[in-house]
């Protein structure tokens, strides 16, 4: 199992590597003056070319680029250009907000959509079937920052029951998370279907109702338990999109969370906070991933063997 | 051709699929709404009298009546002209992002399938993008580049490739060790010769899914990116950037929201449906 | 007068699909005594498969129905039994193998899991008892006791279809249902497969109705054998009669259609033309079409009926009337 791991954390530090490269070049190669962007228009050339050297600005592309991975594995993403403090504690600030917002969506969004995925799969072709193909459908297509709006239209506009904006108590996130979760529900039922129909026409299906086995036990033990896998899988792949989504829901509800910082400091051209705020969340993705694979390696045997055997091997000698 | 009750029986891939397609009504009915959009789209001109740009300031933020469908906006533009030609742009971006990560996915997908050298390469850089969320490479690309439609619809080309790749190189993986491949390759067939004719039409049905699909995915994506102000630029009218408009109108005039968000609902529907019913009309053993 | 322990009566099975639909079994008739082995023979698409699941009850509904008939199990009807009825059947007096080994066991259970699970459905025995008895019978299929915890992906392919059978005999069923059980495995498996289920249903007394395309299985193995092609039982009899005394066309086309170590030939003989499709069958004798000893009334006639020939020998053939006489 340790093997398993290992295999996974080496394969995954190129990948990390890859996404800064990509990420810290394209911000490199932006047209623009980063220095003369925070000193402002009226700062002389000289306090500019002072900045530029303090910082290592004038450096070449490889030079810079190896600094910042040094530095980023140390934890350091640079100063922000707004605040002059590290990026990277006012990231640490937010991430729970992100998280929260994450974490419960997809949370609520797993729960209804395995359920409805499982029993829509099971009971194929009926009217339940068909109308939680529909509705789920209506779902994935409405656009989580418009039904925002017509959330806050109808509940804050209209009727005032809750507050629009802001992070003042557990009332403030009703709305917000309610409207990211449709969208997770939505997506996380249909998938959840699909799987669970892959599995239910496989031939191990068959053999177990062949034994007498009742059929609730049959689509529980020998269908769901194997359309688990793909379910798991994805429902990581969707915490990783939040993590990147939040940023419209958050815009709209004004949430302090890394999504919203990332947006301000786009806005506020503070290069330093979306380069580190991007490369965060990409960096969770992957440590999110493979996480995943960690627990895919738990529920599938085949996997889980697949590195145990070579230990078995080797006692065997 | 075979016969049966004295109806021709179609045959041919494409026939087979036209067949299956036309008995699921479902899917018929969104073609249907899809075309009426895009004959919207295509011919704005002829379905209103307004120009989306040209304000005027008389009507201001006026809400839907008999001389503006939709109402007026904040520059009392007719929101059901910038609807209309909304639709083109919505649709053309979107068109030109899965053309480019499809055909990123079939050129890539296709050579790291068949060549093996060239997978390892290949599928290490796919890890690499496909590690980066959409929405941050673009909004990556939109702060080091600018905003903009062209940036914007690079970014979203490039992220959805991988996707698209890994697609095309699965199929193409699993119809390589097929036999016709064997046979074809016996006979002297040279390696582009194979990949072109023999592998690829076969590898095609998850890739058109796909695609259908991402068309939607691409116009949420760009709306959303418009709507915050990274994408398209006003004055054009996309629907993410006239909701991002709407927003700070949204208490008294909330119709500048409704409206483009609906727009945005029901295409996005529309394809997605479509998209569902091309699926099980190309693969009707995927259905049951 | 061996006891009868199954009975099939005039069993029909359709599949309706949206191409129309197909008549998998028409008016199937066969029955199996205690202790032998029916081999059911024909060809890919002629209604074996359908037969077998129509006999446990275990056809995808839908888009498979069964029509008609009767199926006799021990006295009573298995059609007209309820679910949980069934369920108490399946796995404990009547047992079924499938074709494919590499997909009929579920990968996430381990293997004595898969068989333990049996014996808890139909016995009452406690969990030590329970691990006891599969591991046993873990052995008598050839399998090491130690690999009870093992999972499916950890076996060969062989060693995956012996599991499946372990997990189809333990808990002793009086009948037992074998699809096609070494068509997917390699030959030298397979005869050794072959073996284990005769060696075992002989020790455990189990009867079976074989279900093959392969002749040469069906002489080893089995003590009668009924031929099929779309949907019907065309001749069924004790392996004697039908191997030596050959009287459906179809049937004898099968037979000249295997090599011959005696003779010597160019090109093998087969039989022309195709099984009809299920969903468009033609009127009067199905084989009608391909046969050599075709005459105008094989074409129009409503049914035929199985005629006599020998002991049980029947044949269901216009050319046959009772005692074998051949009518021109």
């Amino acid at each position: 199992m340790y093997r398993y791991i290992l295999n996974r954390i080496l394969l995954m530090i190129p990948v990390l590597l890859g996404i800064i490269v990509v990420i810290s070049s394209l911000m490199y190669f932006a047209p623009g003056d980063g220095a003369r962007a925070v000193l402002g228009p009226d700062a002389t050339e000289e306090a500019v070319e002072n900045y530029r050297q303090e910082r290592g600005l004038n450096d070449p592309y490889i030079v810079q680029l190896l600094r910042y991975i040094g530095n980023v594995a140390r934890g350091n993403f640079g100063d922000s250009y707004r605040t002059n403090a590290p990026v990277m504690d006012d990231i640490l600030a937010r991430f729970p907000n992100t998280a929260k917002l994450a974490v419960l969506s997809v949370f609520f969004g797993a729960i209804l959509g395995i359920v409805l995925g499982v029993v829509s799969a099971v009971k194929q072709y009926s009217i339940l079937d068909k109308i939680a193909s529909m509705v789920s459908l209506v779902g994935i297509a409405t656009p989580t920052f418009w039904l925002a709006l017509m959330l806050v239209l109808l509940f804050s506009v209209r009727l005032g029951w809750l507050p629009a904006s802001g992070n003042y108590g557990w009332k403030y996130w009703i709305m917000p998370v309610f409207a990211l979760s449709i969208y997770e529900a939505s997506f996380i039922m249909r998938m959840s279907r699909s799987a669970m129909l892959d599995v239910l026409r496989q031939d191990y299906m068959r053999t177990a109702r062949a034994k007498g086995q009742k059929e609730f036990i049959v689509i529980m033990k020998h269908g769901f338990r194997n359309a688990l896998i793909p379910i798991v899988t994805m429902i990581g792949l969707e915490i990783c999109q939040l993590l990147a989504g939040a940023i419209l829901t958050e815009t709209v509800f004004a949430i302090p969370g890394i999504g919203k910082y990332c947006y301000d400091a786009i806005i506020a051209r503070d290069y330093p906070a979306v380069q580190g705020a991007v490369l965060f969340s990409a960096i969770l993705c992957v440590i999110i991933n493979l996480l995943m694979d960690l627990l895919y390696g738990m529920i599938d045997p085949r996997i889980r063997s697949m590195y145990q055997r070579t230990r078995k091997a080797r006692v065997a000698k | 051709m075979s016969k049966r009750n004295g109806k021709a029986k179609p045959s041919g891939l494409l026939a087979e699929t036209w067949h299956r397609l036309k008995r699921n009504n479902l899917a018929i009915i969104s073609l249907v709404i899809l075309a009426v959009i895009i004959i919207l789209a295509v011919f704005a001109p002829v379905f209103t009298r307004y120009e989306y740009a040209k304000q005027d300031l008389t009507v201001l933020l006026q809400s839907p009546n008999s001389e503006h469908w939709f109402g007026t906006d904040n520059f009392g533009r007719d929101i059901y002209t910038r609807i209309l030609y909304g639709a083109r742009i919505s649709l053309m971006i979107a068109l030109v992002v899965v053309i480019m990560s499809s055909g990123l996915g079939c050129i890539f997908g296709a050579l790291a399938g068949y060549f093996k050298k060239l997978d390892l390469v290949i599928m290490r850089i796919v890890d690499v993008l496909a590690g980066i969320p959409s929405l941050l490479l673009a909004i990556v690309l939109a702060a080091s580049f600018g905003a903009g439609t062209r940036n914007m619809i690079i970014a979203l080309g490039i992220s959805y490739a991988p996707a698209c790749i890994r697609i095309v190189r699965s199929s193409v993986l699993g119809i390589r060790e097929q036999e016709f491949i064997e046979a074809a390759v016996s006979i002297g067939a040279d390696n582009s010769r194979i990949i072109l004719r023999h592998i690829l039409p076969n590898a095609l049905s998850p890739i058109i899914v796909q695609s259908t699909l991402n068309i939607a995915r691409a116009l949420i994506s760009s709306s959303t990116l418009s709507f915050l102000g990274l994408g398209v630029q006003p004055p054009s009218p996309e629907w993410g950037a006239m909701l991002a408009t709407g927003r700070n109108y949204i208490q008294q005039y909330p119709y500048m929201v409704i409206v483009p968000g609906l727009a945005i609902f029901v295409t996005t529907y529309a394809l997605n449906l479509f998209g569902d019913g091309l699926r099980d009309a190309l693969d009707p053993r995927l259905k049951s | 007068m061996e006891k009868t322990i199954l009975e099939i009566k005039d069993l029909s099975i359709e599949y309706r699909t949206d191409e129309g639909r197909a008549k998998a079994a028409n008016r199937v008739s066969l029955s199996i005594n205690e202790n032998e082995t029916l081999g059911l023979v024909g060809e890919t698409g002629a209604g074996k498969t359908t037969t077998a699941l129509g006999i446990m009850c275990l056809l995808p509904d839908p888009p498979g129905k069964v029509t008609g008939g009767e199926i006799i199990f021990q006295g009573e009807d298995l059609l007209k039994k309820s679910d949980e009825q069934m369920r108490k059947i399946r796995g404990k007096q009547i047992s079924m193998i499938f074709q494919d080994p590499m997909t009929s066991l579920n990968p996430v259970l381990t293997v004595g899991e898969q068989i333990a699970e049996v014996l808890y459905l139909h016995s009452e025995m406690s969990r030590d008892k329970v691990e006891e008895e599969a591991k046993k019978i873990l052995e008598l299929v050839g399998i090491s006791r130690d690999r009870f915890h093992e999972f499916p992906h950890q076996f060969s392919g062989g060693m995956k279809q012996r599991v499946v059978i372990a997990i189809a005999l333990v808990c002793n069923p009086a009948l037992l249902i074998a699809d096609e059980p070494t068509t997917a495995l390699d030959v030298t498996i397979q005869f050794q497969v072959l073996q284990l289920i005769n060696d075992l249903k002989q020790r455990l007394r189990t009867s079976m109705l074989l279900i093959t395309h392969d002749l040469g299985v069906v002489a080893e193995v089995c003590d009668r054998v009924a031929i099929i092609y779309a949907g019907e039982i065309v001749e069924i009899g004790s392996i004697q009669e039908i191997f030596e005394n050959t009287k459906h066309p179809y049937t004898v086309g099968l037979f000249n259609s295997i090599p011959d170590l005696d003779e010597e030939r160019d090109r093998l003989e087969g039989i022309d033309g195709l099984m009809p499709d299920p969903t468009e069958l033609p009127e009067g004798c199905k084989f009608a079409p391909r046969c050599k000893h075709c005459k105008p009334e094989c074409e129009t006639a409503q049914s035929i009926e199985p005629v006599d020939i020998a002991g049980d020998h029947k044949v269901r053939c216009l050319l046959y009337r009772a005692s074998g006489e051949v009518t021109q």
